[in-house]
């Protein structure tokens, strides 16, 4: 095979980054040249090696960024003036403010002040000088004597009105009281005494009853007692009756065995008597 | 969470174009995704937890900088390489320069409880894997400091950071097959270098 190849190829295809065609050159090579697949071999074994070299790990730092300095603008010239008469007419108000500055125009003059502001004296009106100051007073004493006569005329018409209104009302009122408390006495004494009789009837009611159910109960419970008694008086006979039963039984069989033990012993005396008699004989 | 792939580079294109805009959420956003990887190329790269930590904030001030003179969101990826890279170049002529010596060569984080050990995988092994592990990570990482820097920047990129060999040569600003060539050579040495520290898949057997 006329390809061979040089240090630009094997390392190409160690790494996996030559062509198609060269690639496909070199797989054939290795295939069926040992020398080739030899020197394949080391070139991969020494990756294996080198491969285990790894990492440190490494923490990055904290990234601090300086902030850029910013540019400073240069201001024109107008603007700086304009800038200027601004700030001036500011410190003016300023002042003003401070110092109580009154500035006024009329009357054709202009005033410049300082302090509290100035006040315009009111302006008064001269009087009529036509009517004397006795004839002005003699004219309110009389309407105010006129005013007076007439009120007190009105308080008189109204006081009378008045009393008359609230002797009406006395008198009605007394009336209506007198309707009201002998009718509420009236109704009052009728409720009483329906109010007691029933009251009555139902105390004889409950007494009736009261008294029904007690004799009920205590007939019960006599009931209940006798019935307990008899109980215990049958047990008692029972009881009486099953001891006597006992007693005859072993009397009787007492009796029994003493009418046996008897037989036994006049047998055993009637059976000597006959010994005796055949010995006799 | 994005459903798809499609759906993730669109999300995160629109990420990138709002960190571009200097929307702080998106930087700060583009910092925690982005954090682990330039932390782990650096740490593979540099081998001190320190430096590579520095290098990471490096990176990451500088793609907060210069993320609006991005013009290509689909070349975000090698471009935040590429700034990696220019810092662990950098560090590595400071280190040789100053004969710096790392603050982990004279003392063992392991050796003390850490986060990290507490959330390893390899927690709950058994002591003998763990320690078995840590020889061949060890080794990994020694073997890996072995290669020279530019096989060792396409070998990490390549191997670990799963970039593609057209973004590898982005970020380098180099061609493809120099990238391949700068692989094939880099993974070579490093195959030598395990095989003299008897370091291969059947010597490890199954336990990894």
């Amino acid at each position: 095979m006329s390809f061979k190849p040089g240090e630009a190829e094997w390392m190409g295809y160690l790494y996996h980054e030559l062509d198609a065609e060269t690639t496909s050159k070199m797989d054939a090579l290795i295939q069926s040249d040992p020398e080739a697949a030899r020197e394949w071999q080391r070139w991969q074994k020494l990756r294996a090696v080198t491969g285990l070299l790894e990492d440190k790990e490494v923490i990055a730092p904290v990234f601090y960024q300086q902030e850029p300095q910013r540019k400073t603008r240069t201001i024109p010239g107008i603007y700086k003036v304009l800038t200027g008469i601004a700030a001036s007419l500011l410190i003016l108000m300023v002042a003003a403010k401070f110092l109580d500055l009154h500035i006024s125009y009329s009357k054709n003059e202009l005033s410049i002040s300082f302090g509290p502001a100035p006040v315009a004296e009111p302006i008064i009106k001269q009087a009529d000088p036509g009517i004397t100051a006795e004839q002005i007073q003699q004219l309110i004493d009389e309407s105010l004597a006129k005013n007076s006569a007439g009120i007190e005329a009105k308080l008189k018409e109204t006081r009378q009105a008045l009393k008359q209104e609230l002797a009406a009302n006395d008198k009605t009122d007394a009336e209506q009281m007198n309707q009201l408390v002998t009718g509420s006495a009236q109704i009052n004494e009728a409720q009483i005494r329906q109010f007691v009789s029933s009251l009555q009837t139902e105390n004889l009611k409950l007494i009736k009853d009261y008294m029904k159910m007690s004799a009920k109960e205590q007939n019960n419970y006599m009931e209940g007692l006798l019935v307990d008694f008899s109980k215990y008086v049958q047990e008692q006979r029972r009881g009486d009756l099953q001891l006597v039963e006992t007693r005859l039984n072993s009397i009787e069989k007492n009796t029994s065995v003493f009418r046996q033990e008897t037989e036994q012993i006049l047998t055993s005396i009637l059976g000597g008597k006959n010994k005796d008699k055949e010995v006799k004989y | 969470m994005p459903g798809t792939l499609t759906e993730f580079a669109m999300q995160t294109d629109s990420l990138i174009q709002h960190a571009r805009d200097g929307d702080p959420q998106a930087q700060s956003k583009l910092v925690q995704i982005w954090y682990k990887r330039i932390y782990n190329f650096a740490f593979k790269f540099i081998g001190q937890h320190d430096q590579a930590m520095d290098i990471t904030q490096k990176t990451f001030i500088s793609m907060c900088r210069s993320l609006g003179g991005l013009q290509d969101l689909a070349r975000f990826k090698p471009w935040l390489y590429k700034i990696a890279v220019n810092y662990c170049r950098e560090e590595v002529r400071r280190a040789k320069a100053g004969k710096f010596v790392g603050f982990e060569s004279v003392w063992n984080p392991e050796a003390e409880i850490s986060p990290a050990w507490e959330n390893s995988t390899r927690r709950h092994d058994n002591p003998e894997s763990q320690l078995r592990y840590r020889e061949v990570t060890d080794i990994l990482q020694q073997a890996l400091k072995q290669l020279n820097e530019d096989q060792r920047e396409v070998v990490i990129m390549k191997e670990y950071e799963g970039m593609k060999f057209r973004e590898i040569a982005e970020a380098l600003n180099i061609s493809e097959n120099t990238v391949k060539s700068r692989m094939y050579y880099g993974l070579d040495a490093l195959r030598k270098i395990l095989e003299s520290n008897d370091i291969t898949r059947e010597t490890l057997g199954y336990e990894f």
